[in-house]
């Protein structure tokens, strides 16, 4: 108890940095898997879709707990955020939830009913680019400020429609994209390698474009704007992440060309892990805009505990047997085909680049 | 009747949600333990017939499982987007629950359902039989955190209520609340039931139709003994719940199911038709002296019901429900034990697999373990209102201020799907039955085998032309095996 007590007053930074770490891997994640399904919507040839949807099928679940790993921790740790952000952001949440359901369905019901294998398709491209927009849509009403008073949302349902929130929600595709492209560069050969290679050199100015639209907006816009206005440590570490994001967006188009078929999904990751890290230094210490702080937020410390003890220490175990499962299955994907643990498989992978 | 207002909005949608996520669950968390047994046996025996099993019944629970993690994930935003009140006033107890939730079971699940499904023949027997006890630990941990969860706001204990949110005092008493264990050795076994009902329906099929006969003796024989087993602690646990929880923690709820106003019924009512001003039922059909002996345990038959005339009109939750709900659980729960029963007997008698109405009989009553359980919760969760948790939290006080319209076209949005999802559903479950398993005869080995993956000209390279054709998949050209072939056919049918 003695080290709990020792802990106390930093209690609020160790949940926000749960809820922080969670949003940061499910996007980096998450976002490799949704770009894939985008990019699986520009895809003319069947056998490609397929193989496309196949090389995320052992993954994209782990991916997606991430999220509602955020979403438990935001409700144990800051219930108040969860009390007040969701109804505030309802439609683009609710939107990107049912998108969100179609795309995990359609992996079941494609492999099952062959028959139907192009209703299923769409099911999981459009739910992709659905529930990537409306991710981001969230992220630019969230920067944007709501409106609530005490513990309760007092604004309007189209609130969230703004330049910035229909900005974040095109970046957010974007990068997505990105990085799908640099998962299918990893993970496929022949065709679709190079169609991967393609479309994510397309995709890196159109990000960079609307990185820049969207830091203009928010820095501007945002509530949050006034934490980054001169030279603070603050502004400095948000706009230094901001420009490593551009800086590994352009890194990623070159290695999209290389003969690494694994860095130009690191390059993406950092970018996303950028953009992620430089909105959550504009918006520290903050967790609702405007102005609740995470102190004001944070549940009692009784909660917080059992918290600390038991969920802080098994997120790391949690990140190694999923890590483990990404191990079983690396390398390239092999479709339709009978294949060994282990990726001996590097096939034609680096030729066509 | 149209006047609807934004807090039976947001429980209509609640409940369509929930009500839907209910009957995945209902049937995986059952099927993963059969699963874990049926490969432990295959390893065991080297049986082909049980891989056979196991590869059909993995594929319904992947489908069944997918279904259960997208409505959850819809369950548990809708914590805070429909009820952001709610989520405010209970996250230090509900949300560290749910967080448990996360991080002991469901990644766990995800992350070993990929190895469980896609791992047969990439890896080593023992890492799948590892990969799907995994996957069964996850979902018996994850339904024990739910149960924990759900029943703390039934019976709410180890608490202090400070500035609008309940904070955990003493966090074993908040985890074994009063009902925790019982209700969750009831769910947990209903959940038993429910997949052996499908898994004995499914072998009662072949067996009317005399094909995979093999197959088919196993599951019908397997899942009938799961259900002698486990259909009598159900009925306990149901019970005992009864007896002592709701009678002492809930007693308007208990009054509300048994249906009587006043307190000189000794019959067991069967329909009623309740008059909420009047406080008496406009109509009541029942069997008399029964109540007396269900409901108190009187041998005398004398001892009469308790009545809802003891509680004010606002404790009291809405009758047709609570009431219906419970009559619908315990019919489900009179099938199950009946066919329970009745399979002791021709068992003893060696005429279980010539008896043909009894197979029609366990055909039908696949569906008996899921209704019997979304009615259950029915009863269990409108019974709590108008609390959300009991005698603490008023539920009119947990929803979310939210725009009229916006409400009205997600309740819109999610009926659609989710009635489409569900078709959908039922679609694949009739026509995986249609199609059947592998024929076990195949002599297709699918065990991670060394010498079979060096075969001359087979150097593991990327390649997309004409793979390599399965021996072991079964009839028809469509695979039963599991969803790795399932590209092949693709391949094969499709382009």
């Amino acid at each position: 108890m003695a080290l709990f007590d020792a802990l106390a007053p930093y209690v609020p930074h160790i949940l926000l940095g749960c809820a922080a770490v969670s949003l940061l891997l499910y996007v980096v994640l998450d976002g490799f898997d949704l770009g894939v399904g985008v990019l699986s919507l520009f895809e003319p040839d069947g056998t490609r879709r397929e193989e496309m949807m196949e090389s995320i099928a052992t993954v994209w679940d782990g991916n997606e707990s991430w999220l509602v790993m955020l979403g438990a921790v935001l409700f144990a740790g800051f219930p108040l955020v969860f009390g007040v952000v969701l109804p505030a952001l309802y439609i683009p949440l609710f939107l990107m939830l049912f998108f969100l359901t179609f795309r995990g369905i359609a992996f079941e019901f494609q492999a099952q009913h062959s028959e139907h294998s192009r209703l299923w398709g769409y099911s999981f491209a459009l739910g992709s680019l659905g529930t990537a927009f409306f991710q981001g849509v969230s992220l630019g009403a969230f920067m944007d400020g709501l409106s609530f008073s005490g513990d309760a949302f007092t604004g309007g349902a189209f609130d969230f429609v703004s330049p910035l929130s229909l900005a974040t929600g095109l970046l957010v595709t974007a990068v997505y994209v990105l990085s799908g492209a640099g998962w299918l560069v990893y993970k496929s050969g022949g065709e679709l390698l190079a169609s991967a290679r393609r479309w994510g050199r397309r995709a890196v100015p159109v990000a960079l474009v609307l990185a820049l639209v969207t830091v203009a907006l928010s820095s501007v816009y945002s509530p949050a704007a006034g934490n980054v206005t001169g030279l603070t440590v603050q502004s400095f570490l948000a706009f230094g992440l901001f420009g490593a994001a551009g800086v590994s967006m352009v890194a990623a188009y070159f290695a999209l060309g290389g003969r690494d078929d694994l860095k130009s999904l690191g390059f993406a990751a950092l970018a996303m892990a950028g953009l992620v890290g430089g909105f959550m230094a504009m918006i520290y210490p903050n967790v609702i805009l405007p102005g609740v702080t995470m102190q004001e937020a944070v549940a009692p410390n009784s909660s917080a505990g059992l918290l600390l003890v038991v969920i802080v220490p098994l997120i790391p175990v949690t990140m190694a047997y999923n890590a483990v499962a990404y191990y079983l299955f690396r390398g390239k994907t092999e479709v339709g085909h009978h294949k060994k643990p282990g990726g001996e498989s590097t096939g034609t992978s680096t030729q066509e680049g | 009747m149209f006047d609807l207002t934004m807090l039976d909005l947001s429980r209509i949608q609640f409940a369509l949600t929930a009500a839907f996520h209910m009957v995945f669950p209902a049937v995986t968390v059952g099927l993963s333990l059969f699963l874990v047994v049926v490969y432990a046996l295959y390893m065991r025996t080297d049986n082909p017939a049980y891989r056979s099993i196991y590869r059909f019944f993995r594929n319904l629970f992947a489908i069944g499982f997918g279904l259960g993690i997208v409505s959850g994930i819809m369950l548990t935003f809708q914590f805070g987007l429909n009820w952001g009140p709610f989520a405010n006033a209970t996250g230090p107890i509900v949300g560290t629950l749910l967080a448990l939730e996360v991080v002991t079971a469901f990644f766990l699940e995800a992350a070993f359902l990929g190895i469980m499904i896609y791992g047969e023949g990439r890896f080593p027997r023992k890492v799948v039989l590892f990969a799907t006890a995994m996957v069964a630990l996850g979902a018996f941990l994850s339904t024990t955190w739910i149960m924990s969860s759900n029943s703390w706001m039934q019976t709410p204990a180890g608490f202090d209520f400070v500035n609008g949110q309940f904070v955990p005092t003493d966090w074993l008493a908040v985890i074994f609340n009063p009902s925790f264990p019982l209700r969750y050795i009831h769910m947990v076994v209903a959940t038993i039931l429910s997949s052996a009902l499908l898994v004995t329906g499914v072998g009662a099929w072949y067996l009317i139709r005399g094909t995979h006969t093999e197959f088919a003796r196993r599951t019908f024989s397997m899942g009938l003994g799961f259900l002698a087993i486990f259909a009598p602690l159900e009925l306990y646990t149901g019970d005992a719940l009864g007896q002592d929880i709701l009678a002492e923690y809930q007693p308007a709820k208990l009054a509300a199911a048994e249906g009587n106003w006043g307190s000189e019924n000794t019959g067991w009512n069967l329909l009623i038709l309740p008059n909420r001003d009047a406080e008496e039922n406009t109509f009541q059909l029942g069997v008399p002296f029964a109540g007396s002996l269900i409901v108190n345990h009187d041998f005398t038959f004398s001892e009469a019901v308790g009545g809802m005339d003891e509680f004010s009109e606002e404790e009291l939750p809405p009758i047709m429900w609570t009431f219906y709900g419970f009559r619908i659980m315990l019919a489900a729960a009179g099938v199950i034990v009946l066919l329970a029963a009745t399979s002791v007997v021709l068992r003893v008698r060696g005429e279980l697999f010539s008896a043909r109405w009894f197979h029609w009989l366990s055909m039908l009553a696949i569906p008996a373990g899921v209704v019997g359980i979304v009615a259950g919760w029915v009863t269990s969760e409108v019974g709590r209102q108008p609390w959300v948790v009991y005698g603490e939290l008023a539920t009119s006080e947990t929803v979310s201020n939210l725009a009229p319209a916006s409400l009205v076209f997600s309740v819109a949005l999610i009926l659609g799907t989710y009635a489409a999802l569900f078709g959908t559903y039922v679609y694949y479950l009739v026509r995986a039955m249609k199609s059947g398993p592998e024929s076990v005869s195949d002599d297709g080995d699918d065990d991670f085998d060394v010498e079979d993956d060096d075969l001359p000209g087979d150097d593991g390279a990327f390649t997309l032309d004409a793979p390599r054709e399965y021996v072991g998949s079964g009839s028809g050209g469509r695979s039963a095996a599991g969803r790795a072939y399932f590209r092949i056919d693709g391949a094969g049918e499709v382009r």
